[in-house]
């Protein structure tokens, strides 16, 4: 169709599309024929236009896209949009625990004792730990004084943290404009960053600039930022937005290497380098080692860089919290916040934040206190933020599926393999936040579609939490699982002990017996041992079962020790639904150490029964 | 192709079938315009193009191109001989549909040269043609 010029086609930016819209055009004159064939000196041209074009729509459709947060690809174009916005993205951070240290027989060769100052465990001494099988070092953060006790010295609550220390040092020159000095090593861990200017002799530390509104020009703060290398680099005032510094400064910016793997979970350390050439020690881990994580992700920078604009460093609403909690703490795995009119029972004036780190169930009690604290200085006067542990309800999962042997080469071992990976996957990939629902349905057809041989499946399950036993203290307990508990009829299952069973535990006066747990099917919690297999029952009214709201009450009870070595109970219920919800500050979970797979050959699929006869079905309530 | 045809007792010229710009951009030497290659020149110049172009050369076309150019670099042996002629008529056929009766013949010589000659009918046309081709090395 021969195309007036007026009509040519512009909207189209793939090569092919632009060439045809040229030939197209071309059709509309007879000076040049040879368009059409490949060889021609004309097509060699149009190639040319069209790959000119090509690329700059290419082009041009990357710069467009870079220029703003939702759809840049570059991580320094990320954080420069983020930077905009006044969030600066999360560095490296290494992996920190509290010890112990005590070093006993110290005495000079003359038989004195050295002073606690000359015992000081100096800044930088090295601890190692084995964790996984592989060595990991860490270094004391700040110098500690130790208590003498005659030839004991003991220095309490000492932090380390994981990776080498090192020094960058640059000297100001005022000649080059808009000066900012980039750290040597990519993997610093800002929070630990200490920088100080040594100005004619004097040296002074310098504070990481936070608040702008609280900045003079004489403030010693200094401003950092993530280069377009992904470097850190350091600044300082200009005299008006904080202390400008003079020709011939020397800075000094002391930090830590943050290593590539992270040795969260670590609780064994050791003492490596000696403290006035005693080396040998007791360490004591009180927290194991935590909060190791990567800096923050692209992904992650898209999500709370908006959300960090939103809230305008204060915490007014929930998003506020939210947002602020995966800023303080970056080695978040979820974050959950409800505020207190909405928690069970109603506790006005407070914001409950439930947080789950990575790579551990919760957070330590100094992690706790420094979020709580940080988060302290930006919540409104009459509200107080408290930070809970989140309350974890593992789904334990059986299924029995059957397959068709015909349309499969894989092993039975093979293909229940496969069917738990599949259950695997599926937890992964939709149970991994706070506010997840667990449906049922939706598992059953991932089990059915874990191989092409699967042909049905019956998957029952059943609920799990844990409670922790208040060891020889006599109080009572509430485990509230969220979801309400199968009871279709008053004194269900009675003789068989209900729907609820628990793991051992021993009580107050009773040394021999380890004791569990049961329920009437009425509403009562039984509390009984075994005698062979029969159940004598201790107090059947040791607490309520309220299995409409899915909560469990112990009366106050002294538990002496637990079966489970972490001090906690473990309540397993049967839910009334399948479908499993998360509440409030619940996580829910399926236990992957106690999934189930059972794989049947199909008898009719494979040809084995005729008219159903012999075959068998699983029963939907079996467990 | 300005062909002269019989029409009711008269002599009548078609216009030219096919019409190209010259790739090398001669000025013709009165208008100082681009010259234009027609009909034979036109269809020469394009299975020119086609056979010095080398696979990957183009630019979104990885297939096209006879790769003739390549061949310095190949051992002169029949079976190579034999492959660059199935695939200069192979390339022909695929991206020259106005011509037919590809023949290809490759010279012996002792230059360290590729000495090439390709021999085409223009469809519908009683004209037999044939290009020329001799590749030396730069250096």
């Amino acid at each position: 169709m021969t195309v007036n010029s007026s009509q040519i086609n512009v909207t189209d930016l793939d090569f092919d599309s632009i060439s045809d819209n040229l030939k197209n055009y071309l059709k509309g004159q007879d000076k040049f024929k040879d368009y059409d064939f490949e060889g021609s000196s004309m097509s060699v041209l149009i190639d040319l236009l069209s790959y000119a074009s090509h690329i700059t729509a290419v082009n041009t459709n990357i710069a467009a896209s870079e220029l703003f947060l939702d759809s840049a690809q570059l991580r320094k174009n990320v954080v420069s949009r983020a930077k905009d916005l006044g969030f600066t993205p999360s560095s490296e951070v290494c992996a920190s625990a509290i010890v112990d240290v005590t070093i006993n027989d110290v005495r000079n060769p003359d038989g004195t004792y050295p002073t606690p100052t000359e015992m000081t465990m100096p800044r930088g001494t090295i601890f190692s730990t084995t964790f996984d099988g592989v060595n990991y070092y860490f270094v004391v953060t700040s110098s500690v004084l130790p208590s003498q006790n005659n030839t004991t010295f003991l220095y309490s609550n000492v932090e380390i943290v994981q990776g080498t220390y090192a020094t960058d040092q640059y000297v100001v020159d005022t000649q080059i404009k808009n000066n900012k000095f980039v750290l040597s090593n990519g993997r610093v861990d800002k929070a630990r960053m200490v920088v100080s200017v040594n100005s004619d002799g004097v040296s002074e530390t310098f504070a990481l600039a936070t608040d702008v509104s609280a900045i003079k020009s004489t403030s010693a703060v200094y401003y950092t930022q993530e280069n377009e290398d992904g470097f850190t680099e350091i600044y300082f005032g200009d005299g008006v937005l904080g202390k400008k510094l003079l020709d011939g400064d020397i800075i000094s910016a002391t930090y830590i290497m943050v290593d590539t793997q992270h040795a969260n979970g670590a609780k064994r350390f050791a003492q490596q380098s000696a403290i006035n050439g005693y080396a040998s020690s007791t360490v004591i881990t009180t927290s194991n080692a935590n909060g190791g994580a990567e800096k923050e992700s692209i992904e992650s920078i898209k999500f709370k860089a908006n959300k960090f604009y939103t809230s305008q460093n204060r915490l007014v609403t929930l998003n506020d919290y939210k947002a602020k909690v995966q800023e303080y703490y970056p080695n978040a795995d979820a974050v959950a916040v409800w505020g207190g009119e909405d928690n069970d029972p109603p506790v006005y004036g407070k914001v409950f934040v439930a947080l789950k780190p990575k790579n551990a169930d919760y957070l330590s009690e100094t992690e706790k206190k420094q979020i709580k604290s940080q988060l302290n200085k930006l919540n409104m006067l009459t509200v107080r933020p408290e930070l809970i542990d989140p309350q974890i309800v593992k789904i334990l999962i059986s299924t029995v599926f059957k397959y068709d042997a015909s349309k499969t080469d894989l092993s039975i071992g093979e293909l229940q393999t496969l069917v738990t990976g599949a259950i695997n996957e599926f937890d992964k990939n939709n149970l991994k936040d706070f506010d997840a629902i667990f449906r049922h349905s939706n598992l059953l057809k991932a089990i059915d579609d874990a191989d092409s041989s699967v042909l049905s499946n019956t998957t029952n399950i059943r609920l799990r939490k844990a409670t922790e036993a208040k060891i020889n203290q006599e109080v009572g307990y509430t485990v509230d699982f969220g979801n309400g508990f199968n009871n279709p009829h008053s004194g269900h299952n009675k003789d068989a002990g209900g729907i609820t069973t628990s793991t051992g535990f021993m009580v107050s006066g009773d040394s021999v017996n380890t004791q569990y747990y049961d329920d009437d099917g009425s509403g009562n919690l039984r509390r009984y041992y075994l005698s062979g297999s029969t159940r004598v029952y201790q107090d059947n009214e040791a607490g309520t079962v309220d299995y409409s709201k899915g909560k469990i009450s112990i009366n106050a009870i002294m538990f002496t020790s637990t079966v489970n070595v972490d001090s906690t109970i473990d309540f397993t219920v049967i839910p009334s639904g399948n479908d499993v919800v998360a509440i409030r500050g619940s996580l829910i979970d399926i236990s992957t150490s106690d999934v189930k797979v059972t794989a049947e050959v199909d008898t009719i699929a494979s040809g084995e029964s005729s008219a159903g006869v012999g075959y068998t079905s699983t029963s939907s309530s079996s467990y | 192709m300005a062909v002269n045809i019989k029409s009711e007792g008269k002599n009548v010229a078609t216009p030219n079938r096919y019409k190209d710009l010259d790739i090398f951009f001669t000025p013709h030497p009165v208008t100082g315009d681009i010259t234009v290659k027609t009909d034979t020149d036109a269809v020469r110049r394009s299975v020119r193009n086609i056979i010095l172009t080398n696979k990957y050369e183009r630019p979104f076309k990885p297939n096209f191109g006879g790769s003739l150019r390549d061949m310095l670099f190949e051992l002169d042996t029949t079976p190579k001989l034999r492959r660059a002629t199935d695939r200069i008529k192979k390339e022909l056929a695929t991206f020259e549909p106005r011509i037919g009766n590809v023949e290809v013949i490759f010279e012996e010589n002792d230059n360290n040269e590729v000495r090439c000659t390709i021999f085409y009918s223009i469809n519908n046309s009683v004209s037999n043609q044939q290009v020329e081709f001799t590749l030396t090395r730069a250096r």
